[in-house]
């Protein structure tokens, strides 16, 4: 599939005699906003767990840019791949800047762009402020900071809502709908019941 | 970039946990306070028992108490990220695992330097003040000069900080085979306490610290009864089995977390 960007084919997770995931296949192509839904215990978690490279799946394959996500070097899957996950954990001795900042070195990125993120997800004002500091809702607009940060080809958001009011959550829209808008295109998977409506098939 | 996430981890280390570490100093301290008080002035203008000697047994036993705070900080190293979560957000980011893995190593390993630094110095300076700080004699005769003293305190130092490694790869890598801290804390103090308890009773281990800075001590004790130099005393060994124990920890460690599935 010429433009997939992400390709799952029958992955399966089993622990021992439970299977957490079986037979997975999707496919997101670029400029997708996809909507992951389920039952709980479906596998949702587990799924992305196995897209985030955190777990190998037991069967099965998922191509990220037409590449083995397993068989791809982990740092370079992440520079590919942007997630957030519940609750994002950064330095909470360092500055939201500090950490975006840090991040970037880590990542080889140009440091010019941490303040543009930091204004895009409303941080701003609160760049100086020390992350242990942050409210639940400001921890979150920082992980997808983080996440837009690499300009990754696809973008994991794993209940991305939790502790966003409602003024956070529109301008949370407009980001991805600007990312989307990008050339080089961004994808989304969401677990988010909420968004999902106005989002699913908004590019 | 590995510097800055060696710094940011010991920082992190330092800011959360430093009531371990200055217990660690506390303790060892308290023990070479003990002894010094503890001090007969007969004995002390005899110079039976000596500032090194006060060091040696006093911040040396303390310093037992060191590597267990040492071991309780290593143990909530990966098992308190697995715990609240944060190992997740630290490896969907672009760190690789065995630089995640040398961070926390590193930063374990100056913080724990940091506080055998601070026990010796303080340890210097409380045998100074107490006891006295000179040649070592018995009955009028020379058996250790001040410089000899200081050569063999530098050497024991240094093998103690060697020791110190493998102690926190050691602890590092029960803390990536538990979720909960307080497990991974419990078990690794029990092992740790076995370990010492088997080193006691075969009469092993004399190559750490608190077994070799009583080592010149021992040997010229040994000596004068014709008794023979035993090589597994000999700072060769001592050097050689801190570098491999260190090694195997450290890279069982990293193979570990590199495959490990992230499963919190």
């Amino acid at each position: 599939m010429a433009d997939a960007v992400l390709q799952v084919e029958g992955i399966s997770k089993r622990y021992g005699d439970f299977w957490a995931l079986k037979d997975l296949s999707f496919v997101v192509r670029a400029g997708e906003v996809v909507g992951f839904l389920g039952q709980n215990g479906a596998g949702k978690s587990t799924a992305i767990k196995i897209l985030c490279n955190l777990i190998r799946p037991t069967e099965g394959r998922a191509l990220l840019d037409g590449e083995p996500i397993t068989g791809t070097h982990r740092a370079e899957h992440r520079r590919r791949l942007g997630a957030t996950v519940e609750a994002p954990r950064f330095y909470p001795h360092l500055s939201g800047r500090r950490n975006l900042e840090l991040l970037a070195r880590i990542s080889g990125l140009p440091r010019e762009r941490v303040s543009e993120l930091l204004d895009e997800v409303g941080l701003g004002e609160w760049g100086r402020e020390r992350f242990g500091r942050y409210s639940q809702g400001m921890k979150q607009r920082l992980g997808l900071a983080a996440v837009l940060l690499n300009r990754p080809s696809l973008i994991i958001l794993d209940e991305p809502t939790n502790g966003l009011d409602l003024m956070v959550l529109h301008r949370g829209r407009l980001i991805l709908e600007q990312s989307l808008a990008q050339p080089e295109g961004i994808e989304a998977i969401r677990k988010c019941f909420t968004d999902l409506a106005q989002q699913a098939g908004a590019a | 970039m590995i510097v800055e996430l060696c710094r940011q981890e010991g920082i992190k280390l330092l800011t959360q946990k430093y009531p371990y570490l200055l217990l660690g100093i506390v303790l060892a301290v308290e023990a070479a306070y003990m002894m010094a008080t503890g001090l007969t002035p007969a004995k002390t203008s005899l110079h039976v028992v000596t500032a090194p000697q006060l060091f040696a047994e006093g911040v040396g036993w303390g310093l037992r108490f060191g590597v267990y705070m040492l071991l309780v900080l290593g143990a909530m190293g990966f098992s308190q990220e697995f715990a609240l979560g944060t190992v997740k957000t630290v490896l969907i980011l672009p760190i690789r695992r065995h630089q995640w893995v040398a961070a926390k190593l590193v930063a374990l390993i100056v913080l724990a330097w940091g506080m055998l630094l601070a026990s010796v110095v303080l340890g210097i300076a409380l045998a100074a003040v107490i006891v006295g700080w000179g040649d070592v004699a018995r009955s009028g005769v020379l058996l250790y000069s001040l410089g000899q003293v200081w050569s063999h305190l530098l050497t024991a130092t240094g093998l103690t900080a060697l020791f110190l490694l493998p102690v926190c790869a050691f602890a590092l890598l029960a803390s990536v085979y538990f979720n909960s801290s307080g497990a991974a804390v419990g078990v690794t103090l029990v092992l740790g306490i076995v370990v010492e308890s088997a080193a006691e009773m075969l009469d092993q281990g004399r190559w750490v610290f608190f077994h070799h800075l009583h080592v010149p001590f021992g040997q010229i004790v040994k000596l004068g009864k014709g008794l023979p130099f035993r090589w597994e005393d000999s700072l060769t060994w001592g050097l050689a089995v801190g570098a491999v124990t260190f090694a195997v920890f450290a890279g069982w460690l990293t193979v570990r977390l590199q495959r490990m599935d992230i499963t919190e």
